[in-house]
């Protein structure tokens, strides 16, 4: 295992270099983030089926759960039983890493994003585009609210039980509870399509984009980002390239030019699309600044040391079992 | 109790969203009309069509506690599921017609309002209390499965705070509630919850 995580440790920082050296920032990001989403799924698919295997804090979880995981915490306070209860300390840790990262995280860091990120990238060109730009990333909004007051109804996590990327990878819930194949039918009509079909037709991030409670947040703390993707507006020649490129419904055209709204990810496909590069990573003051990535990289890279290890001895274990 | 309690809350939460985009852009010209300047007066305002709306809530709560009691087999387990898919698809077809036609499709209530928005607005809320948009016809349903005028006036109580939640920062930020982003974010909730009954009523039958 250390091997493996110091192996993965080399290997951020060689592929940073290589993005640094060639300016392929998207093309190399593609790689990575789908890597990062194989190597998290074979590692939670593997890790489920062991006696050891505890219940991860997943953002998604969290963030459609927020009111049901605050409510437990109030519990924690009277009884003091703060592990069991504490689940909002590491929401918490979610919040700073969204502070950190922006909505960057989205496009860099998220362990489910590489999924429909890859799946957007398969077809040079769209067969249909999903109608309604930024007011898809409104819907998510509405997602993340009605989830939210859901699970709490409920007392169960909802997202989790209906839409869960992981799930892609086989059914984890006990197969003989009734309410499973209602689950598992809404979840293939839904879930699957959103997740593996549509980003195949239309090149977008549709999951991440519309139903992701998680991808709620970022744009909201948007104005506390430090980070920036900018188009420049003398060069740019608004031929409309970036807004056919960009995944996440989050490039406008203003009269002067194009540009990026809050729900931004900085994949920087649009900066490869362009062909006037104009468009470039910035600091929130519009000064040019490269530092997005490595953060993204850094960020990304330490938590996948929870689960990329561990993918890659699944996928030995797996190479081993087929030869 | 707590539980009855809880239901009503969180769908008048889910709810209120959709509720308050598509009644408050009446209710605020309403409440901007009386010409009251000042906080105060417009809190009276406020208050006296909230209590209209409840009282217009738990009159349906009776009604439909005691329409469950006389029929008892009025709600059978296959009845409930057709009764929530209905509502369901009335609830979403009603939010994207309104996602199009930018309207108040609480039925009767715009212009019914207008006529009565000279002094009263505690009438004017008790009008719009009885529409019978589709989540309100979810609760009703709920009311006659309940059979119990007091559950169902607790149920219908926690359902107006909740709706009432949306509603509330009206007097003192009157723009937000005839935003378009606030209506657009009731239509959303609107089809979600739409989708969410859809596939709590074909799993019911």
């Amino acid at each position: 295992m250390l091997a493996a995580s110091l192996g993965w440790a080399a290997f951020v920082a060689g592929l940073h270099f290589r993005m640094e050296r060639t300016g392929r920032f998207s093309f190399f990001r593609t790689f990575y983030f789908a890597g990062l989403a194989v190597f998290f799924l074979l590692n939670m698919h593997f890790t489920v089926r062991s006696e050891n295997w505890l219940a991860p804090y997943c953002h998604l979880s969290l963030a459609g759960n927020v009111l049901h995981v605050g409510y437990n915490q109030f519990l924690s306070a009277f009884s003091h039983d703060y592990f069991r209860y504490g689940a909002l300390s590491v929401g918490l840790f979610w919040l700073l890493v969204v502070l950190a990262n922006g909505a960057a995280f989205c496009g860099w860091t998220c362990f489910f994003g590489g999924v429909d990120d890859s799946l957007s990238q398969v077809l040079r060109k769209p067969l249909f585009r999903v109608p309604g730009g930024a007011r898809v990333r409104e819907f998510q909004l509405a997602v993340l609210v009605f989830i939210a007051f859901l699970s709490f109804a409920y007392m169960e996590p909802e997202f989790c039980l209906w839409l869960c990327p992981f799930k892609v990878t086989g059914e984890i819930l006990n197969p003989g509870a009734p309410a499973l194949a209602w689950q598992t039918g809404a979840y293939v009509a839904v879930g699957i399509v959103v997740l593996l079909v549509l980003p195949v037709l239309t090149r977008q991030r549709t999951f991440c984009s519309a139903l992701c409670p998680f991808g709620a947040i970022p744009p909201l703390a948007r104005g506390l980002s430090p980070y920036r993707v900018a188009v420049d507006p003398d060069r740019c020649a608004r031929c409309g390239k970036c807004l056919e490129a960009c995944p996440s419904f989050a490039m406008e055209m203003t009269r002067n030019s194009a540009r990026t709204t809050r729900y931004c990810t900085s994949c920087l496909r649009c900066a490869a699309a362009c062909p006037e590069g104009a468009i470039t990573t910035a600091l929130a003051s519009g000064r040019p600044s490269r530092i997005v990535v490595l953060v993204s990289m850094l960020l990304g890279g330490a938590l996948a040391q929870f689960y990329v290890p561990g993918g890659v001895a699944a996928l030995v274990r797996l190479a081993g079992r087929a030869f | 109790m707590v539980d009855i309690l809880a239901e009503g809350l969180v769908l008048g939460l889910a709810m209120g969203g959709y509720c308050a985009a598509s009644c408050a852009p009446f209710m605020v010209p309403y409440l901007l009309a009386t010409g009251s300047d000042g906080l105060a007066p417009r809190l009276r305002v406020f208050a006296s069509f909230l209590a209209g709306r409840l009282a217009a809530y738990l009159v349906v709560a009776v009604a439909a506690a005691l329409a469950g009691r006389a029929l008892p087999d009025l709600v059978s387990p296959r009845m409930k599921g057709v009764l929530l898919i209905a509502a369901a698809f009335v609830l979403a077809l009603f939010s994207l017609v309104t996602l199009r036609r930018k309207s108040c499709f609480c039925p009767g209530g715009r212009e019914t309002g207008d006529r009565l928005a000279g002094g009263l607005p505690f009438l004017t809320g008790l009008l719009l209390g009885f529409n019978l948009c589709p989540p309100f016809a979810v609760a009703v349903f709920r009311g006659i499965e309940m059979a119990h005028p007091g559950r169902a006036a607790a149920y219908f109580g926690a359902l107006f705070l909740g709706t009432t939640a949306y509603l509330a920062p009206a007097p003192f930020v009157s723009w937000w509630v005839s935003s378009d982003f606030t209506r657009r974010m009731g239509v959303y909730l609107g089809v979600l919850a739409g989708a969410w009954f859809l596939v709590q009523g074909v799993a019911a039958l």
